[in-house]
């Protein structure tokens, strides 16, 4: 505390241009961060090129190129783990669009919405912290097992909605609470409707966050194996993460082609949502809205 | 000030209530549907004719007893040592035990002893046809099965790939089918002709097969009861997550029943392995014997004591279990229902209760625009979460009857070699996440990223660095797997290509590096997520702060241990406790990977919860080690709460 109060004290001055930075210290900084990166993508390196190449060609000569490219893994790996793929944009854009709904929703009504026991039911949610996914993992599978949702989309759209939107909801509401009340104030004014000022007002207001919120839970819901794989024993339905793992435990190292091939395919469907959402990604990133 | 309506509805409670309180005891009343013998040592085996009319029970304290189906004991045969197997003729005329002394005898019904002569070894399987035609016997080691006749005489030694550990017999006595002692069960004539085998992934305990030899059930130290069909097609198979000692089946398999170890169940299924009706005698069970008609159930335990089961009245009761939860639910409602209508008498009669409902009824649009994310939340949030709670107390079987047990779920977390093993382990991971993935190596990047003059490239090394999470989390590890692969793993072929190739090793084979294997897997340790944090936390500090400090000279040292480290103070706190409850909970990796070996090596708390539910149905087990879990992260957090509160109102 004492430092800070020291560098506080400092006179500021307004300076356009950072200075102390010389070529030499940029070049070096520049250097450091390319070994970073060209360490944290060797993974993705060798997926690409063992996706082409077959185990033979690896245990022959493994510092090689492929040779010739194995075109075929692709479509080994396609017959093998395509419909998963399917199941799982199925599944995640199902929980996506429910869970920016109900955050939408919630957030909205908690956000600017004024009625009796509003902290309390906020309370309620926020009490959601407490309760680590561990707790309600086992007793969840129970719970899902008796009402007959096993081995159906349901049994992993409303669990993760369920989960997925209390983060949203904390997300929207403090997002639309700040906007000034006038504007609603105006709709309703000249007559609108509570469910249109929501509809007009509330979700455009709020949209970038929900889009930040669809991102989460949609990159979220790609990568969960371990729900599904207490869930979902029908192999045609079971989402592309677990289907990798279960794809890639059932073959041995002899199929090592197809099953980096089905790494790659598997990837496309992050590959487009990055594209397209990335800033809102970096958004829920630095807002300190995602786990480690 | 009191109303008759009022009255009439104190007086309905009040007769719910004391219904409610009559009916209990009633129910508690409904006469046992089991008999229990008690010897004065373990039970090693009991037998029961097709009809069910009495029940063989042999024991460690040297004594062959017969009981009635009600337990009465109808005569005992004091042996020189243990008796270790009993058998029944099917059509129960006669009674056949082998002691500890290989002596080999046979009784009549009413307990005349017939013959008794010894044998070159002692026996592993006994079993008596029709009749007693024959009397047969196998060897753990030596592969014969050795068969006599009624007067005992021996008739044919036969041949056997194997020795034989367990051994049952079709009423007419058609087929024997024997126990392996290599893990394959025979089913043999006679006359020694192999007719069907099948063979199971670990060591046979028990055999049985229906009287007509159509079905057959095999129990096994790889913690299966199996199923067979006919020519010996698997039907189904129960994982039971501990060995199974005795089986048997009813006719046409009607019912198939085992007896268990350590999970300490008797359980009895139907012909599609549906679970009908299980015991839990808190001691491993040895042996178990149905009646052809499937209406008798038998079961020796090591806790002295031989169950003597009537199977259609313990289904009943159990039935009536589930008609008791009815009518408590009834009762429930009924006086849910009487507490409403209270409440509206009262509400009709208070101006202020009116004024609130009219409060409420005014706001109902935010009340129902807030269903659907309450309606989740009880069902699959609050609820799983108070069900884990509370079941953690129970031995939890989900469909079929939970037994309270009190604390021994959390006691016996103390003696789990496994998830002993696992807290360690996960400390360690803990603190390398943080230390390498959670702020060290972020950090660095972000200052790198921070001090770089373009911002263009400040924004190309953030997505460069987001990249590589486009590859799912799980193809990651599986990838990682491959790179960790003793032959053709990168790493293993990098270190050989530098000359370094005695390093190589099968590093997840290895029990002592396994766990260092799957910490160096994030290397090089770039958090995107912790980066992005930091990043942002850097960018937020006060410009003026950065260059008032450079102009008045600060070395970058300085700079950055006196104000960026302070200033990201709400960073390091959020990368920390995210990294702790994260890290507690965290089991993903160890289930792909390793799946928690070689050996203990890298358990986690976590895996073994999962283990527990899903490989050993221990569901309340699982509760309790998630409720620990769940104890010690609730500490965390109020912890870190109050540290968060206290440092603000400094």
């Amino acid at each position: 505390m004492a430092t800070q109060s020291a560098t506080v004290g400092v006179k500021a001055r307004t300076m356009t241009h950072r200075q102390g930075r010389s070529a030499g210290n940029q070049l070096a900084i520049h250097l450091a961060l390319a070994v970073f990166v060209v360490f944290s993508f060797i993974p993705l390196i060798l997926t690409l090129f063992m996706s082409f190449r077959s185990y033979g060609q690896v245990l022959v000569k493994f510092w090689a190129l492929p040779n010739p490219w194995l075109w075929q893994n692709y479509v080994t790996a396609w017959n093998g783990v395509g419909v998963n793929i399917l199941d799982s944009l199925g599944y995640c854009l199902a929980s996506t669009v429910f869970t920016m709904a109900l955050a939408a929703i919630s957030g909205y009504v908690f956000g600017r919405h004024k009625f009796p026991g509003r902290d309390a039911l906020f309370l309620v949610i926020l009490a959601l912290i407490m309760i680590p996914g561990i707790l309600t993992l086992i007793p969840m599978y129970v719970l899902v097992t008796n009402i007959h949702l096993a081995n159906t989309p349901l049994a992993l759209i409303l669990p993760w909605s369920s989960g997925g939107q209390v983060l949203g909801i904390f997300l929207v509401r403090s997002y639309i609470a700040g906007v000034p009340e006038e504007i609603f104030e105006s709709a309703r004014v000249d007559g609108a409707k509570e469910w249109d000022v929501f509809r007009y007002i509330g979700i455009p207001m709020s949209w970038p966050m929900l889009m930040t919120v669809g991102v989460l839970q949609m990159i979220g819901t790609y990568n969960d194996y371990i729900w599904p794989s207490l869930v979902i024993n029908t192999p045609n339905l079971q989402p592309v993460a677990l289907a990798l793992w279960k794809y890639t435990s059932s073959y041995t190292i002899s199929q090592m082609g197809p099953e980096f091939a089905a790494y790659v395919i598997s990837a496309v469907p992050l590959i487009v949502l990055m594209a397209f959402g990335m800033r809102y990604f970096i958004q829920g990133a630095t807002s300190g809205a995602i786990k480690l | 000030m009191r109303t008759p309506c009022l009255r009439w509805m104190a007086i309905l409670i009040g007769m719910v209530l004391g219904g409610l309180v009559w009916l209990m005891p009633v129910m508690a009343r409904a006469p046992a549907p089991m008999a229990v013998f008690r010897a004065h040592d373990v039970i090693y085996s009991v037998a029961t004719p097709l009809s069910g009319r009495y029940v063989a029970v042999g024991s460690r304290d040297n004594v062959l007893s017969v009981l009635t189906p009600g337990g009465k004991v109808q005569w005992q045969y004091r042996a020189h040592n243990s008796v270790a197997l009993v058998a029944v003729s099917p059509g129960g005329r006669y009674v056949a035990m082998a002691d500890q002394d290989n002596n080999l005898f046979l009784f009549t019904r009413s307990g005349h002893l017939l013959w008794r002569r010894s044998l070159m070894t002692s026996p592993a399987g006994l079993a008596v046809t029709h009749g007693a035609r024959l009397v047969a016997v196998t060897y753990p080691i030596v592969p014969l099965l050795d068969e006599y006749s009624r007067s005992g005489h021996s008739v044919r030694q036969v041949n056997l790939p194997a020795g034989g550990v367990s051994l049952a017999t079709t009423a007419s006595g058609s087929l024997f089918l024997v126990g392996g002692s290599n893990d394959t069960a025979y089913a043999v004539t006679p006359a020694g002709k192999n007719v069907w085998s099948y063979v199971t992934q670990g060591l046979i305990n028990a055999v049985a097969i229906s009287p007509h030899g159509h079905y057959a059930a095999v129990g096994s130290q790889d913690h299966h009861l199996s199923l067979l069909q006919g020519h010996g097609k698997l039907l189904w198979r129960h994982d039971f997550g501990h060995q199974v000692n005795g089986v048997a089946v009813s006719a046409h398999a009607r019912e198939v029943a085992a007896a268990t170890n350590n999970s300490d169940l008797i359980a009895l299924f139907n012909q599609h392995g549906g679970l009908l009706w299980q015991l839990n005698t808190g001691q491993p069970n040895t042996s178990v014997a149905l009646s052809a008609s499937g209406a008798l159930l038998a079961a020796g335990s090591q806790n002295h004591a031989a169950y003597l089961v009537a199977v259609p009245q313990a289904m009943a009761v159990y039935a009536q279990g589930k008609l008791t939860g009815k009518i408590m639910m009834a009762a429930v409602g009924l006086v849910v229902l009487a507490i409403i209508g209270l409440a509206w008498r009262q509400y009709q009669r208070s101006s202020v209760a009116q004024a609130w409902v009219g409060t409420i009824l005014k706001h109902r649009t935010s009340y129902i625009m807030l269903l659907p994310t309450f309606a989740l939340l009880l069902l699959f949030n609050y609820y799983p979460a108070v069900s884990g709670l509370y079941h953690s107390l129970y031995r939890w079987n989900p469909g079929a009857q939970s037994y309270f047990v009190g604390f021994h779920n959390f006691a016996k977390m103390a003696q789990d070699p496994f998830l002993l093993a696992g807290i360690p382990h996960i400390l360690i991971m803990i603190f390398f996440g943080i230390t390498l993935g959670g702020i060290g190596i972020p950090l660095l990047v972000a200052e790198l990223m921070f001090h770089l003059r373009s911002s263009r490239w400040q924004y190309v090394y953030r997505v460069l660095f987001i990249v590589p999470l486009v590859i799912p989390a799980v193809a990651g590890l599986l990838i990682w797997e491959n790179i960790y692969e003793p032959n053709v793993g990168l790493l293993n072929e990098t270190l050989r290509a530098l000359g370094f190739g005695a390093l190589a090793h099968n590093w997840l084979g290895n029990p002592h590096l396994a766990l260092a294997a799957l910490i160096f897997m994030g290397f090089p340790f770039t958090n995107v997520i912790a980066i992005l944090v930091f990043y942002a936390g850097l960018l937020a500090i006060p410009s003026e702060l950065i260059d008032a400090a450079r102009v008045d000279g600060a070395p970058l040292k300085t700079l950055i241990r006196n104000i960026h480290i302070p200033l990201l103070t709400g960073q390091f706190r959020f990368v920390l406790v995210t990294s702790v409850i994260g890290g507690l909970q965290a089991f993903g990796v160890q289930l792909v990977m390793t799946g928690g070996g070689p050996e203990t090596s890298t358990f986690v708390p976590g895996l073994e919860m999962y283990y527990a539910a899903t490989k050993y149905s221990e569901m309340g087990y699982s509760s309790a080690i998630s409720v620990s879990m769940f104890l010690v992260i609730l500490v965390l957090t109020v912890l870190q709460m109050k540290y968060v509160r206290s440092s603000a109102s400094d």
